[in-house]
């Protein structure tokens, strides 16, 4: 699993609205708690907290809007220090971010010489008021996975490769986030990371469903959160170039929002979203660049808001608002890119990701039939009819494994193994042309084809009947023959001994007006299929 | 597609938004063949199917509109059901599931996987032999969970058609004959119209007469 380097700035909010020590105050918004004072979190009141909760912790509690323009300014300072410590950190909010590790310890070598230039870094940055971060203020945590190295950060940790598993299984399971399942998890008596991997998958995916298996997955450390990352040059890039400088730019980065959500679309259509990405900046007096992250998945909306707030930091801290000469233009660039399962959950009538319950009522089924029996069909090109519709497993279509599997087709009976190479596209001569049958018979019963006189009628290796069929015998009684259409040959796979086929198939027309498609291998007839 | 006799419905049209909230979508050609018709979602809809009387292809154009709308469909215990076929009458197969039909499993095991598909699925087709194991609970869990349950009736002949599943809506089938095409390019065969009769909970059947 890929290592990081998780580093939290408690204090910065603190600072950014000039709190003292004895402050108690909190940062509302949306009706939830943002951010906190020193004196406010050590009377017990938490991040996302709602007002009315924060309230009953501390009857005295003041609370503030958010001020976006001061955060972003003193963020843009923090982002600045840490950009001479390393391009790669990746920010989730005003106060948190994150670093692969790996990108950065060809350089450090050491995890304590990293730390110590970050803690350097912003010991040197000028705050409001003419205060400073100390390392106190200042929580970074090494470990494998983003969850591990999120803890390890509450305790300045570093977390060695061997004692990783451990450390994650001693953690409260509320690490692993703080959704329903969570919630659920811990009223059923599940406390640690280390009660709930020692649980039955089976149970976890029949109670929880996707996300369950997803939370199981990062539990177990064989998911890293967010996965690994891609290289940005790989990424889809969405950018604006201003004619003249623009001193204005909300409405400006709004109306940019139509050609940020095509591209967010087109992810979504093919199952997916980006978790990472890059701004980049241009000004008339200097340029920034900053990654971005959103596990839940960005959408235009939310990139929007990393533009303005980007190009706000750069407006207060860089040039100063009397000095902002305005933007240039920007670039966004998607860095991640995940499959969207069990995140983007939509209701009935979207044309997205399937809803939760029907995600989960297809979980209890496989659960009842065991695993890899539920299936979404795909059509393909095939001469045999039974290799017409494929089967997708349930799961890996939900995950977002839209090619089709190798493998895992229907047998047509003639031939031992299936065929692994197709070409969707090609003609496929010797298939069963427009309209498909609406019956395929996978155990083909055998049928007799007979003439007038009652001689089983027999198609000879040229693809020529000897005598005319009349009559068919089903096994549920005989039926006369109208017309036919055929016999048309098929040989296929000749160059493989045991996949081989050579047959010939009849199109009948019966009596009863039914339509039916008769085959006939080495002298026995069998009915194929039917059209209904 | 025509129809020659339509005497119950499930609800009738033109009643308002709200009933159309409650009724499954359908496709145009569905809708000519069932006319004043439409089918309510959480009802039991039992299609009655004759071999090769154009059941699988109502089946098809039922779940083709649901599907475009992004409603899910199940289908279970229908083995020789061909999804080409659904396919080329606009189904979005990537809002269907199966279950595997090369596995084999026992109807009452079939029964308890359609059972919980009932809950997130807007259309669950089962096959009459799963239904009628317990055909109560299906329904009921269908009507609860605002489900629409298909049950298809294979019956090789008009005497065995069976009646054991309690609907709300009975569905027969016909299809009129099928020809040859003048061409291979237009289609081998020249599809029939189709023909629905339906029958509503409590009414007579057709062709049923007093003696």
């Amino acid at each position: 699993m890929e290592r990081f380097v998780y580093l939290e700035l408690s204090n910065l909010l603190a600072m950014c609205y000039e709190w003292g020590e004895k402050d108690v105050c909190a940062i509302l918004s949306e009706r939830k708690v943002v951010g906190l004072s020193k004196g406010a979190l050590a009377g017990g009141v938490v991040l996302g907290m709602s007002q009315s909760q924060a309230m009953s912790h501390l009857h005295h509690l003041e609370f503030y809007p958010r001020d976006v323009k001061k955060e972003a300014k003193i963020a843009s300072a923090v982002a600045n220090a840490l950009d001479s410590v390393s391009p790669y950190f990746r920010y989730l909010d005003t106060t948190s971010a994150y670093l692969p590790y790996r990108a950065v310890m060809r350089y450090f070598k050491e995890s304590i010489a990293l730390i110590s230039s970050i803690r350097e870094a912003l010991s040197l940055l000028d705050m409001p008021g003419g205060r400073r971060l100390d390392d106190d203020d200042v929580f970074i945590g090494i470990a494998d996975g983003l969850v591990a190295a999120k803890a390890a950060s509450l305790q300045n940790l570093v977390i060695p490769h061997d004692a990783n598993q451990r450390f994650l299984e001693s953690l409260p399971v509320t690490v692993l986030g703080d959704d329903d399942v969570v919630e659920t998890l811990i009223r059923l008596g599940i406390g640690t990371v280390g009660d709930f991997i020692n649980m039955n998958l089976a149970d976890i995916s029949a109670r929880f469903g996707v996300r369950g298996i997803e939370l199981f997955e990062t539990a177990r450390g064989s998911r890293a959160s967010p996965p690994g990352c891609t290289p940005p040059s790989k990424g889809v890039k969405v950018s604006f170039t201003a004619e003249f400088p623009l001193v204005g730019y909300d409405q400006v980065v709004l109306s940019q929002i139509p050609k940020l959500a095509e591209e967010v679309e087109k992810l979504r259509n093919a199952g997916l979203i980006v978790t990472s990405l890059e701004i980049s900046i241009s000004a008339s007096r200097s340029d920034s660049r900053r990654s971005w992250s959103l596990f839940s998945g960005f959408d235009e909306r939310s990139i929007a808001d990393r533009i303005i707030w980007q190009l706000q930091g750069m407006e207060e801290h860089f040039e100063g608002s009397s000095g902002w000469d305005g933007v240039n233009g920007w670039q966004v660039e998607f860095l991640d890119v995940v499959d969207d399962a069990g995140i983007q959950m939509d209701l009935f009538g979207s044309a997205k990701a399937p809803p939760g319950m029907t995600i989960r009522a297809a979980m209890r089924a496989e659960t009842i039939l065991g695993v890899n029996s539920v299936c979404v069909p795909y059509v393909e090109s095939a001469r045999s009819l039974t290799d017409t519709v494929g089967f997708s497993f349930w799961q890996e279509f939900l995950q977002g494994f839209s090619f089709r599997l190798k493998n895992h087709r229907g047998g047509s009976g003639f031939h031992s193994g299936p065929v692994n190479q197709r070409a969707s596209n090609s003609p496929w001569p010797g298939s069963i042309p427009n309209p498909p049958p609406a019956r395929v018979f996978r155990d083909r019963p055998i049928v007799e084809v007979t003439s007038l006189t009652g001689e089983v009628v027999r198609v000879n290796r040229r693809g020529g009947m000897g005598l005319s069929p009349s009559v068919v015998k089903f096994p549920w009684g005989k039926r006369t023959i109208e017309d036919f259409l055929g016999p048309w040959l098929v040989h296929q796979r000749w160059w493989d001994e045991d996949q081989e086929q050579r047959f010939a198939r009849l199109l009948v027309l019966l009596g009863d007006g039914t339509a039916h498609i008769l085959l006939t291998h080495e002298g026995l007839w069998y009915l194929e299929a039917s059209y209904d | 597609m025509k129809t020659y006799s339509a005497p119950g419905v499930a609800v009738r049209k033109g009643v308002g938004d709200a009933n159309e909230a409650k009724t499954l979508p359908t496709c145009e050609r569905l809708q000519d063949a069932l006319k004043d018709l439409s089918i309510r979602r959480g009802s039991t809809v039992v299609v009655h199917a004759l071999p090769a009387t154009g059941t699988y292809t109502f089946l098809s154009l039922l779940l083709a509109e649901p599907s475009r709308k992004g409603i899910y469909s199940a289908v279970v215990g229908l083995g020789d059901y061909n999804f080409s076929l659904a396919a080329y009458l606009d189904v979005d197969l990537s809002k269907v599931i199966t279950i595997d039909p090369k596995l084999r499993f026992s109807e009452r095991e079939l029964a308890r996987a359609a059972f919980a598909l009932l809950d997130g699925f807007g259309i669950v087709v089962i096959s009459g032999k799963i239904a009628s194991l317990n055909s109560p609970r299906f329904s009921a869990k269908a009507r609860q969970k605002g489900a629409t349950l298909v049950v298809v009736e294979n019956s090789s002949s008009p005497k065995d058609i069976s009646r054991r599943v309690k609907a709300d809506l009975r569905l027969f089938v016909g299809r009129s004959p099928w020809t040859l095409s003048g061409s291979v390019s237009s289609g081998i065969l020249t599809e029939g119209d189709i023909t629905v009769q339906a029958v509503e909970r409590m009414e007579h059947y057709p062709n049923r007469r007093a003696s």
